[in-house]
């Protein structure tokens, strides 16, 4: 049963995982917390459904139009909530409530869309249906599809932040968003990047998280939306390894209180570990004290 | 003594344009007056002819006040401005005396959640409105007429739409919200404010007891859930079970309660008891936990789209326990979502399809014609619902001249008086309360259909 729990706990970590590296991107650039994340990570598993069981798509193709779509909605949504912003240097909480703003035309949009009902999705569409069953412990492959694809995604954005050309704009945009520019990073175009890749990845987490449970709804991004902000808070805002391994702690802090706890305080339990975290290391487990003022 | 009458001022229209200075602070005044705030001047063109040009005073604005209700055929070229709210009257009940025949319409509101997490249940419940709405305006006797609104399953747009109910549209009668929570927060307005309430698929204890403006005709899961565990223990065998709810919703926690209750006094052991958030979408670990327990049954009080999620990741995880359920279980949505999963379920039911009381078979038939679908149980008891506020309205004999407060009044009272009826549900009981009781039935999963359990 232990075994079958660290199982549990490891997948939902996953999905923690992914959403919040996305976040913690743009926060450790911007500095600004992306409340219209939650809304495009649910626009990919909606839009995914819509693929495979209105369009009759496979599971593959309709991942990669989802994504690519979360991808393009990321630059929208900068042009539309950030950027207009930014180049009147608005301050720290004139996006957060614009990019709120965009969530909820985004919900609201899904709910015209798609409708309002929690939807199904077709059973043939969905790859990877069986089940590992080693001894007691049932594994689906689907989890262990995104275990991996999660592990990969992740190495691949730690590679694009660390050893690319965009990841180096990245950093120095980070280090000092002036000095950057006048060493000729160009800001617009990276900050464009960073929205690509944080949305998609929330895209995949959306996509994922939809087949594996089997259901979407225009409402699925709020409770991942605050789970999300006490994944980074928790490894440090900004810091994408921190985000891997806040949402992995999270994830069995929560599975943990179900164990030996109770159920009833489930949700508590990540605002308890996030609680202590803050009076311990104020930076998150990874953080650099630069984010202490946030 | 307070009067809500709602006031037509008439003023001849070509004062408007050179006197304006003098006109508009009048009928502010006036607005000030009504101690209700949402009582605004409206300007709508009237068929009034009179001496146009002469100047009125803001002591002429409150003498044309007192013609209201007094709608002459007076013209053209004439703005009216009309005044709702309510007035003050210092007099006696002065317009209430000319009482003639019945109202011709009887304006009702109803608020359901059309979208968000529990409008999967609001389909078949609009469906009844529209059917049942048919059926009684072919009837003699007043009219009625629904206006349905959205609530998008929460509280606070219950509340919103209650309130505009009740002051802006002067409802007499409110059916709806979808479920307990929403009506815990919103039906006491209606209370306060004297406006009967009709409820037709809230199964939560205690909603009644929010006050005597309360009706309901759904049936409550606790009066029921008993015979489901007596069913499983009798039918299946089941000697130990797991319970699982959601514990932010009050309709589920009564329900588990029912069952914790009747699980108890039929020697049923309870291994343990987890507990779910509403739109939590992940309950591998509660039901790891559960596994681990290996109960004969797994006891499910929640919401539809939880109930799914349980059921089906429960099979993924290779429980194989039987499940046994409330409400949820008897909607088709579930049934069909859950599929396989939900083979061999059980759970009460205060109405089924096949039902022979003569009501349901018309009823069913109909309904199938109409909708091309199924009806279920909510169905059922938002048809009845209508049904007997249809009855309550030709009781009540409220008049034209009835003010809002007592056409409500009247139509509760009307109300409170019927004790049994006998419709699609069956025989219905109304106890003082307001609960309706009925025979209801045990309800199996058999090859992805409801069946009854004899």
């Amino acid at each position: 049963m232990i075994a079958q729990q660290i199982i549990n706990a490891l997948s939902q970590g996953a999905y923690y995982a992914l959403f919040a590296s996305g976040l913690t991107l743009i926060f450790g650039v911007l500095d600004i917390l992306n409340l219209a994340h939650g809304a495009i990570f649910m626009w990919g598993a909606l839009m995914s459904w819509f693929l495979m069981a209105e369009m009759g798509m496979g599971f593959f193709p309709a991942l990669a139009i989802s994504v690519v779509a979360c991808g393009v909605i990321g630059i929208l949504l900068d042009r539309a909530a950030f950027k207009p912003l930014r180049d009147r240097a608005a301050g720290h909480l004139p996006p957060l409530v614009s990019s709120l703003a965009v969530s909820f035309i985004l919900v609201n949009l899904a709910e015209r869309f798609f409708g309002t009902r929690v939807v199904r999705f077709p059973s043939d569409a969905v790859p990877f249906s069986g089940t590992l069953e080693l001894g007691d412990v049932r594994l689906p492959m689907l989890q262990v599809a995104l275990m991996c694809v999660s592990v990969v995604l992740m190495f691949a954005l730690w590679y694009m932040v660390e050893r690319t050309k965009v990841g180096r704009s990245i950093r120095a945009l980070q280090e000092n968003p002036d000095v950057a520019r006048l060493m000729g990073v160009d800001v617009e175009r990276t900050i464009a990047w960073m929205f690509v890749v944080a949305s998609a990845l929330a895209g995949v987490a959306g996509v994922f998280l939809g087949v594996a449970y089997n259901s979407a709804s225009p409402y699925m991004g709020h409770w991942i939306d605050l789970k999300g902000f006490a994944v980074i808070i928790l490894g440090g805002m900004g810091s994408i390894p921190g985000a891997v391994l806040g949402g992995l702690l999270i994830a069995f802090a929560e599975t943990a209180t179900v164990v030996y706890l109770s159920s009833d305080y489930r949700d508590a339990a990540a605002f308890v570990v996030l609680m202590a975290m803050l009076l311990i290391k104020p930076s998150g487990l990874l953080g650099s004290s630069r984010e202490v003022r946030a | 003594m307070m009067y809500n009458i709602r006031l037509t001022i008439l003023i001849p229209i070509g004062y408007g344009r050179e006197d304006k200075g003098n006109l508009w602070p009048a009928l502010d005044t006036l607005a000030r007056d009504c101690p209700e705030r949402h009582a605004k001047p409206r300007v709508f063109p009237a068929e009034w002819r009179s001496s146009a040009g002469r100047r009125k005073t803001r002591e002429e604005f409150l003498m044309f006040t007192k013609l209201a209700g007094a709608p002459a055929r007076l013209g053209r070229n004439v703005i009216g401005l009309s005044v709702a709210g309510l007035i003050a009257a210092a007099s006696g009940p002065a317009a209430a005396q000319e009482a003639s025949s019945t109202i011709e319409t009887a304006d009702l509101g109803a608020v359901y959640a059309l979208t968000g997490p529990v409008a999967i249940y609001s389909t078949t419940i609009q469906n009844a409105l529209k059917m049942a709405l048919e059926d009684v305006n072919g009837m003699d006797g007043p009219k009625l007429d629904i206006a349905l609104e959205d609530d998008r399953s929460n509280k606070n747009d219950a509340i919103n739409v209650y309130q505009k109910f009740i002051q802006r549209d002067q409802k007499l009668l409110i059916f709806g919200p979808l479920i307990g929570s929403q009506t815990f927060a919103a039906a006491p307005l209606a209370q306060r404010a004297g406006v009967p309430v009709m409820l037709t698929s809230v199964a939560t204890p205690g909603v009644t007891d929010i006050g005597d403006y309360i009706f309901r005709t759904s049936v409550e899961s606790a009066t029921i859930i008993p015979s489901t565990v007596e069913a499983a223990v009798d039918k299946l065998g089941i000697e130990t079970v797991a319970q699982i709810y959601t514990n932010d919703d009050q309709f589920s926690i009564g329900e588990y309660e029912a069952f914790d209750g009747a699980l108890t006094e039929n020697g049923v052991e309870i291994l343990g008891v987890e507990t779910i958030r509403t739109g939590d979408v992940d309950f591998s670990a509660q039901l790891t936990k559960i596994k681990s327990l290996d109960p004969d049954a797994i006891v499910i009080s929640s919401q539809g789209e939880e109930s799914v999620g349980l059921m089906t990741q429960a099979r993924e995880l290779g429980i194989d326990a039987v499940f046994l359920g409330g409400n949820a279980f008897n909607s088709s949505g579930v049934l069909k979502d859950a599929g396989e999963a939900m083979e061999n379920a059980m759970s009460a039911t205060p109405w089924f399809a096949s039902q022979e009381n003569e009501a349901n078979l018309e009823f069913v038939k109909r309904y199938r014609e109409m909708f091309d679908a199924d009806p279920d149980w909510l169905a059922a008891q938002t048809y009845d619902a209508v049904m007997i506020v249809k009855q309550a309205v030709d009781a009540a004999g409220i008049t034209p001249d009835d003010g809002v407060a007592d056409a409500r009044t009247k139509l509760r009272d009307a109300l409170a008086a019927i004790e049994t009826y006998d419709g699609v549900l069956g025989k219905i009981e109304f106890t003082d309360n307001g609960d309706p009781v009925v025979p209801g039935a045990v309800l199996q999963v058999k090859n992805g259909k409801h069946e009854l359990v004899e």
